[in-house]
């Protein structure tokens, strides 16, 4: 399952967000990554997380796989799209 | 002095004194290596498992602290710690590390750190290139807490006990000063490995290389050690306890007797004079160093300031440390000894690539002249911490003349950045190397002129001398100082030395060894340092000592036809000697 998604909050994805989405990854059995670049990442890594240096409005796709993929994208894509907002 | 008992167990005594009390057996299991030694994966892993979840614990805790007394947007740094700290790719890439690459938990977390850290650095966001402190922070803290498991282990001891281990690793040893030790046993190890020195430091009985010591005294019930010949007694048989009893209540006796000696010059029967100086690793030492009535420091080992660290120590830290030992001690000469390590003691924060023969690799000046800023750090904190002009420094390792010209230069270009520095007092100080290869022996000439003294170090000279590795305990036999050919070289380096004008002493084990003591004296060794515990006990020996007799002895001892027959002619002279 793919999104594109798109960083909201002024500071990018930096340590603290990219660590509460990372965890919130973590609570999902499928694989979750992040693609951007070229680049695809582990996104229940916050040190693979943080090392995109992911700013705002810059745009990502959300790779997710397994057999709970369809919450996970939903809970990250709602926390991309409405938690990260300052 | 043979004890009329068959001992229980038998290895190296390697530092002296009978002590008796129960042991307290260190597990292999739980044994750990802080440095050194890979251990196997299992054992590594599990000791980066237990670092990671201490460091867990000690960022939760903090981070409740700080959410509690300051406010939760402060406490936000530590939960990004604490997540950078569990995350999967992370622990997941130091076990990876530990299992792909054979490598200790210090060193695959470091190498997994450093990867993030370069990828932090090429960031083109300054506030990733910032959280490279994070990780740098976060990595230091995995560092102490691999080191502090030792911490740990020993907090366990309680009261007075022989400790009995596989083997002690450098930062363990340092820890045992603060500890109930009475003595320490181990398995492996020989008469110059780290916990062999430190226990001569400290004044510690020790015995190393008895096979199987964990298993076979794993038990109840009180035991005696004697550190001079390497025996263990059980205090189950009949009139063992008496016996150790009336010699414990000697050593006593012969302790209060050296004490007679004490604030006296060392000087022959016949009016010989001998400087006897300490071997120290650490500024805390300096209390033995007058304990023992040394007339200075002949050696202060200064990797010991570096191997206590995390990180590599400032100019400020490495000041204050010499500062302690070189102004407590004024106006007694203080030889310091710059940064020797490589080989068995390597350090945590330097890089350092794996060696198949690390003796024989980078190590002392070498690693210090291959990393100048690094080793000016420390000349420059020498030098400033030099305002009593007491400081002599010691230069390890050096192979030629060249190398030692090359930092005779390096110390005076320290000196000249220093003019401007406040706080530099331009004192005078001196420069001597150690000699401990054997090439340098027939350099010596050359050396008149650069530097104003030499101090053999016999441990390394002698390993090096007769290619036996000191630390292998199946060639203890070969690792003899007793070796005809050693002794001549001896004799040489000491002719050579005096020839040029160099100032001539011995820093190694063996100048404080009483069997040796009277061939030093005339072969004309003019200062002899040892563990500060040594000295009053040599300077009553030498004070038995007649220059004429050494002198004839030294002459037997080159003559004689092997090293049976030269440990023979010095037993007998020390009998003799003192009767």
């Amino acid at each position: 399952m793919e999104v594109t998604l798109k960083i909201k909050n002024a500071e990018g994805l930096h340590a603290r967000p990219a660590g509460i989405f990372a965890k919130k990854a973590a609570e999902f059995q499928s694989t979750v990554q992040i693609s951007v670049n070229g680049q695809i990442k582990n996104a229940k890594s916050i040190m693979a997380l943080m090392s995109l240096g992911l700013k705002k409005d810059q745009e990502f796709q959300l790779v997710v796989d397994g057999a709970d993929a369809e919450t996970a994208t939903t809970a990250l894509t709602e926390l991309i799209e409405k938690e990260f907002k300052q | 002095m043979k004890h009329p008992f068959e001992p229980h167990l038998q290895g190296h005594g390697v530092s002296p004194g009978i002590v008796q009390g129960p042991a307290f057996v260190l597990r292999k299991k739980k044994l750990v290596q802080v440095e050194t030694h890979f251990q196997g994966v299992e054992v590594e892993s599990e000791r980066f498992r237990l670092a990671q979840r201490q460091v867990v614990n000690k960022i939760e805790k903090l981070a409740a602290k700080i959410q509690r007394e300051v406010g939760s947007s402060e406490a936000e740094i530590f939960e990004a710690h604490l997540m950078m700290i569990q995350d999967e790719e992370f622990i997941g890439g130091v076990y990876e590390q530990i299992k792909a690459q054979k490598v200790t938990a210090e060193r695959a977390s470091e190498l997994v750190f450093e990867a993030q850290i370069k990828v932090f650095e090429a960031s083109d966001s300054d506030y990733m290139r910032e959280r490279t402190l994070d990780l740098k922070d976060l990595q230091g803290q995995i560092a102490r807490a691999l080191a502090a498991e030792d911490d740990a282990l020993f907090s366990a001891i309680q009261s007075p006990v022989i400790l009995v281990a596989e083997d002690l690793t450098p930062t363990q040893t340092v820890n045992l000063e603060r500890r109930n030790i009475l003595g320490i046993i181990t398995e492996r190890g020989g008469s110059t490995s780290h916990t062999a020195i430190l226990a001569r430091t400290l004044g510690i009985p020790a015995i190393v290389g008895i096979e199987g010591a964990c298993e076979r005294l794993n038990i109840e019930g009180e035991m005696v050690m004697d550190g001079t010949d390497g025996t263990v007694y059980l205090l189950k048989e009949n009139g063992i306890r008496e016996y150790f009893f009336l010699k414990l209540q000697d050593q006593a006796q012969a302790l209060r007797d050296s004490n007679q000696f004490r604030d006296k010059p060392t000087l022959t029967k016949d009016g010989h004079s001998v400087s006897l100086f300490a071997n120290i690793g650490r500024p805390s030492d300096i209390s033995a160093v007058t304990a023992g009535d040394a007339e200075g420091v002949g050696l202060f080992r200064s990797e010991f300031c570096f191997m206590e660290q995390s990180s590599a120590p400032t100019l400020h830290d490495q000041t204050q440390k010499y500062s302690e030992v070189l102004n407590y001690l004024a106006p007694k000469e203080v030889v310091i000894r710059t940064l020797d390590i490589g080989g068995d003691k390597p350090l945590t924060y330097v890089p350092m690539p794996h060696e198949e023969n690390p003796f024989l690799g980078v190590r002392a000046i070498r690693f210090c002249l291959q990393h100048p800023d690094f080793f000016k750090t420390q000349i420059k904190a020498l030098l400033l911490s030099n305002t009593k002009g007491n400081l002599s420094i010691l230069i390890p390792m050096v192979s030629r003349v060249s190398e030692a010209k090359e930092v005779v230069e390096l110390v005076h270009q320290c000196s000249q950045e220093l003019q401007s520095h406040p706080d530099y007092r331009n004192e005078k100080f001196k420069i001597g190397v150690m000699v401990e290869i054997p090439a340098l022996v027939f350099e010596l000439r050359e050396l008149a002129g650069l530097v104003s003294f030499v101090s053999v170090g016999t441990n390394d000279l002698l390993q090096y001398s007769v290619a036996v590795d000191r630390l292998n305990p199946a060639l203890q036999s070969l690792y003899s100082p007793y070796n005809l050919g050693f002794i001549r070289m001896m004799k040489f380096l000491a002719d050579e030395a005096l020839a040029a004008g160099l100032g001539l002493g011995i820093c190694g084990e063996l100048g404080g060894n009483e069997a040796f003591v009277p061939l030093w004296i005339a072969m004309g060794y003019q200062k002899l340092s040892m563990s500060p515990k040594q000295i009053l006990t040599v300077r009553s020996l030498i004070s038995k000592l007649d220059l004429k007799l050494c002198r004839a002895l030294l002459e037997r001892v080159l003559c004689s036809s092997d090293e049976k027959a030269v440990k023979e002619l010095l037993a007998q002279f020390v009998v003799q000697g003192n009767s």
